[in-house]
């Protein structure tokens, strides 16, 4: 039970690099560009479920790995992961059992690492679009995706938490 | 929302600031090589990425073959027109083939530009953020791959390795908009010698490559076939790029670009080849130049001493 929430994580982290791009490989007719979060949106989940603490170690992790593997340049997942899981830890009761609300942060959580991650690569000259162009092709494109991937996964990850808790509280117990 | 803006906290994220820049300017520059940790931790995800590609590949396939068992028919009539062709290029081919032999058995021991060896390779992820273009491969240092190399599939050019670890790499494609990627290719002309540019970037908006920086005095029109110049050094020469599809004069009319469209798809890799060149034989034709050269200008010399006297 301990591994699964990294393991689910890490499950995530590799789809989006393999089975995303295999079978919705992006293409010249497309001009939207769909970046799956889907690591990142389970960050979110757990940060607004176990805390912010949890979030930002796992958003360290998470960020970490991805600059690794899939860029050169390491520090700005690593960086924004961290921060932006750090500062969703809306971890009352009243924020928990709303799934709407959850859904909310999700996606401005979303929304505020894509403006961080083009900002960040807008200075270190990656990127060279306008804000205008970023905003239409990548940012709502990435906010609507996310977002239903979130709508996916909210119920059964919630569900997933109040076990824990339960088993948490059963061992304080004993 | 917990306090955010109490002191500590606002220390340690000034903290963590200072420590993002130190990084990101220490990644930053081109690097050689990539740190011993970070090629552990490819290795070990690369791992777990063929695991879970390889059976998304054959679903794919799987999906692909239906598709193209739709299409079959029209394919079919296509091809048959192709046919007609295919004769007459083959005794073409044949005769230039005949004349190449006998050509290169001339110049012994000389390897053209365009010899090399291929290394076959799974593309194991590509990078979901896109800001950057790079996929990852699963053949790494211990099969023989080095920074550099060319990368191509059947149909074309994709890129070149960026870096390599022990069992994986990172191919920077060439639509990848990195200022340092850039590959010399050539045009062929039918008279006179082809004309040299550089690949250098994408055009986003077109979804064609940029060749740039072509002599003005080289006539270039839509149709022609670009391929790789093997001038660079680092590539072979021949490796087919794509086909011109508009020519501009570029900003101080000194030059001019080309846009081209790509013969290879980069959004559809499944299997790419690593181009390993055979370099010994690079040297060994430079070293034999240059003995000549140097032979031809102390034939020279004797002669002019020749007629002093």
């Amino acid at each position: 039970m301990r591994y699964l929430l990294p393991a689910f994580v890490a499950f995530f982290f590799i789809i989006e690099g393999t089975w995303f791009q295999v079978f919705f490989p992006p293409s010249t007719e497309q001009d939207l560009f769909w970046v799956p979060r889907f690591a990142f949106v389970t960050v979110i989940l757990i940060s607004i479920y176990r805390g912010s603490k949890s979030g930002i170690f796992y958003g360290m992790g998470l960020g970490l790995f991805q600059d690794i593997v899939y860029s050169t340049v390491i520090g700005i997942y690593t960086f924004s992961y961290a921060l932006i899981g750090y500062m969703t830890g809306f971890n009352f009761r009243a924020v928990q059992s709303r799934p709407f609300v959850v859904l909310v942060i999700v996606m401005v959580a979303v929304a505020s690492l894509e403006s961080l991650i083009y900002l960040m690569y807008t200075w270190t000259g990656i990127a060279q679009v306008t804000f205008e162009e970023f905003a239409a092709t990548r940012l709502l494109p990435s906010v609507v995706l996310n977002g239903a991937f979130g709508i996916l996964l909210i119920f059964p990850l919630r569900k997933f938490f109040v076990m824990l808790e339960d088993r948490d509280r059963q061992q304080e117990n004993v | 929302m917990p306090h955010f803006f109490s002191n500590k906290r606002l220390i340690l994220l000034m903290v963590g600031i200072i420590i993002l820049v130190i990084l990101v300017g220490l990644t930053m520059r081109e690097r050689e090589q990539a740190t011993i940790p970070e090629q552990i931790m490819r290795d070990s995800v690369g791992v777990v990425q063929s695991v879970f590609q390889r059976p998304a590949y054959f679903v794919r396939d799987i999906y692909d073959d239906f598709v193209n068992i739709l299409n079959v028919h029209e394919e079919n009539e296509r091809l048959k027109g192709q046919l007609n062709d295919y004769a007459m290029l083959r005794s073409e081919i044949e005769g230039l083939r005949e004349e190449n032999d006998s050509l290169t058995s001339l110049y012994e021991g000389m390897e053209s530009l365009s010899s090399f060896d291929t290394i076959p390779a799974l593309v194991i992820d590509r990078q979901p953020d896109r800001w950057t273009e790079t996929i990852g491969i699963n053949r790494g240092t211990q099969h023989g791959i080095e920074t550099d190399m060319a990368v191509i599939t059947e149909e074309g050019l994709i890129g070149r390795v960026q870096y390599t670890s022990a069992f994986t790499s990172q191919v920077q494609l060439l639509s990848d908009g990195e200022r340092t990627n850039r590959v010399s290719a050539k045009v062929s002309s039918e008279e006179g010698d082809p004309a040299v540019g550089f690949i250098e970037g994408w055009d986003v908006d077109q979804d064609l490559l940029v060749l740039q920086k072509v002599d003005s005095e080289n006539e270039l029109e839509p149709g022609q076939f670009v391929s790789t110049s093997g001038l660079g050094g680092l590539f072979p020469a021949d490796l087919p790029i794509g086909e011109i599809v508009d020519v501009q004069v570029d900003e101080y009319g000194l030059t001019q670009n080309a846009y081209i469209e790509p013969s290879a798809d980069f959004f559809h890799l499944n299997h790419v080849l690593v181009i390993e060149r055979n370099v010994d034989n690079i040297d060994g034709i430079q070293e034999e130049f240059l003995q000549q050269e140097d032979e031809e200008i102390v034939e020279e010399e004797d002669e002019s001493e020749g007629s002093d006297d």
